[in-house]
């Protein structure tokens, strides 16, 4: 099963980063990468997403914003796992009451993201679970 | 980077080398102006004890040319019992005040002290010059010891000397008091500048602890993409930054090529970081290139406008900085194209250049206290202007 990673950064070189990073892991396909929260609602509308690794500051709209809007305008389950990337620590409580998955600070390192992208598998085979018992469940 | 500043890189390089004389760290010169050095104190310090005691020489030979003539040597002895002792106890409280400043305070109990010491000083002083007649028996016209008594010991003599031990009493009083007011003076002055010293040093250039960081990340990522050159040049800059932001005693002043190479060095890095959507445009008239500023006077102004419009804009944001000579004045200008945010709430957010701006104006302040002008505003446009102007100095080589 290939995770469909959006990357969200307003700085190229984060956004490198991450896609060399993530090119270390064979099961992560890099689906998009966007320079803001306009682009991201855009790319949200392209195509499905599993993950997304939103940075907070970003230009116009920011990371809990694009989180906000996908929460009224996506239904669940299409909305993407979220994993904040931001170079500023004091966002992370913030973070935790909007359900971000996990929350990394810049730089981020290659370990820290392994051990994210298991947890990202894991919340995903739990989500297509509870939807197949759901599913079942209606027929 | 625009051709412009490449272009003023090798000028400055030729500048840089020889523009940070010694002028351009005014404070640690003139620290050893203001206090008096050990070697000039302890010259006042003789010149006066040899004029005390030239005196009293001069006054004892007087003394002795009233009786036999300076030639006849118990007179010269007599005129030196009477004003030598003068000049000693002079020299002795002078020494005693300077130890011990109570000694000459013109307080109550101090003054009675003076005068139980005084009576008793007139009194064995009054009785040495009377000793010196039972010495020689032929002293004074052969009178000797009872003359003399007669002579000495009655209320007028003691009168005298008591008066004498007040004059000399009050004028080391007196005159260690105003040492003392003149060094404290001194004092308080070094002080101040120190202070002053100080507070200038918290107003420069503060670095942005954000911006070392999110250098260092660019760098990493840089060397782990294998894009080695951007790497070593994204650290060259950083070295100029942090050699001039880390200096222990940073000189107050630069010339405008070297605060321009520092800007240059700060946004070449940011450029980096932020790359299609920063652009530059600096123009610079070359003759105010050798213009002395205040030290880190452009780069805050230069990063707030990265961190309040760059930062903010979707697309392309844009920073013009100039500098031109007019006169005897300098006219700098730091000027963004604004971000989305800032024009929906232009007056709040421009709150947000507040404290580094306060800081610039109290540095203009202190550096100009008159002539200088400086207005920040928003713009039509919804961009941040920042205009300068302050009177050019020349580096003195």
């Amino acid at each position: 099963m290939k995770l469909r990673a959006l990357i969200a950064d307003d700085e190229p070189l984060a956004r490198e980063r991450l896609r060399f990073l993530l090119a270390a892991h064979e099961e992560v396909e890099i689906a998009g990468e966007c320079r803001n929260g306009r682009e991201v609602a855009a790319a949200l509308q392209g195509g499905p997403v599993d993950v997304l690794f939103l940075d907070i500051e970003m230009p116009g709209r920011g990371g809990f914003e694009v989180l906000e809007r996908m929460a009224e305008q996506m239904d669940t389950a299409r909305t993407p796992v979220t994993v904040f990337v931001t170079a500023h620590p004091q966002f992370a409580l913030r973070a935790f009451e909007v359900q971000a998955l996990d929350y990394l600070t810049k730089p981020v390192e290659a370990e820290r993201l392994g051990a994210t992208l298991a947890h990202v598998r894991e919340r995903i085979a739990a989500h297509r679970a509870l939807a197949t018992q759901e599913q079942l469940r209606a027929v | 980077m625009p051709g412009a500043i490449s272009r003023l890189e090798s000028q400055m390089e030729q500048i840089r080398m020889d523009a940070i004389p010694a002028a351009a760290f005014p404070y640690l010169t003139s620290s050893p102006a203001l206090l008096p050095t050990g070697r000039q104190e302890k010259r006042v310090r003789w010149g006066g004890h040899v004029l005390l005691y030239g005196v009293a020489t001069a006054l004892a030979l007087a003394t002795a040319g009233e009786c036999h003539g300076i030639t006849y040597w118990p007179s010269v002895l007599y005129g030196g019992v009477l004003w030598l002792w003068w000049a000693g106890i002079a020299s002795a409280m002078w020494k005693l005040s300077q130890r011990a400043p109570i000694v000459t305070s013109f307080r109550r109990p101090v003054i009675a002290a003076h005068m139980g010491i005084g009576s008793v000083l007139a009194g064995v002083h009054l009785l040495a010059l009377w000793s010196l007649g039972l010495f020689w028996p032929n002293y004074a016209h052969g009178a000797g010891g009872r003359f003399m008594w007669h002579y000495l010991m009655n209320i007028n003599r003691f009168g005298i000397e008591i008066l004498l031990y007040a004059f000399v009493f009050a004028m080391t009083g007196i005159l260690q008091y105003q040492l003392r007011a003149q060094q404290e003076a001194i004092r308080a002055l070094e002080l101040e500048r120190q202070l002053s010293a100080a507070h200038l040093q918290a107003l420069q250039m503060q670095l942005e602890p954000h911006f070392l960081f999110n250098t260092l990340n660019a760098i990493t990522t840089l060397v782990e993409l294998e894009r080695s050159k951007p790497a070593a040049e994204m650290l060259t800059h950083l070295n100029a930054i942090l050699k001039s932001t880390l200096q222990r005693e940073s000189p107050e002043k630069v010339t405008l090529a070297q605060e321009l190479a520092l800007v240059d060095s700060y946004l070449s890095i940011e450029q980096v970081r932020f790359a299609d959507r920063l652009r530059l445009e600096i123009t610079v008239d070359p003759s105010a290139l050798d213009c002395l500023i205040p030290c880190f006077l452009l780069q805050p102004i230069v990063e707030n406008s990265i961190r309040h419009c760059i930062a903010h804009c979707e697309d392309e944001g844009r920073i013009e900085a100039s500098a031109r000579r007019e006169g005897g004045m300098l006219h700098l200008c730091v000027r963004d194209s604004g971000s989305n945010r800032e024009a929906k709430g232009a007056l709040q957010s421009s709150g947000g250049h507040g404290i580094g701006l306060r800081n610039t104006r109290a540095r203009l302040a202190h550096f100009y206290p008159e002539g200088h002008a400086m207005t920040a505003q928003t713009l039509a446009t919804g961009g941040f202007e920042v205009a300068i102007t302050i009177p050019c100095e020349r580096a003195t080589a």
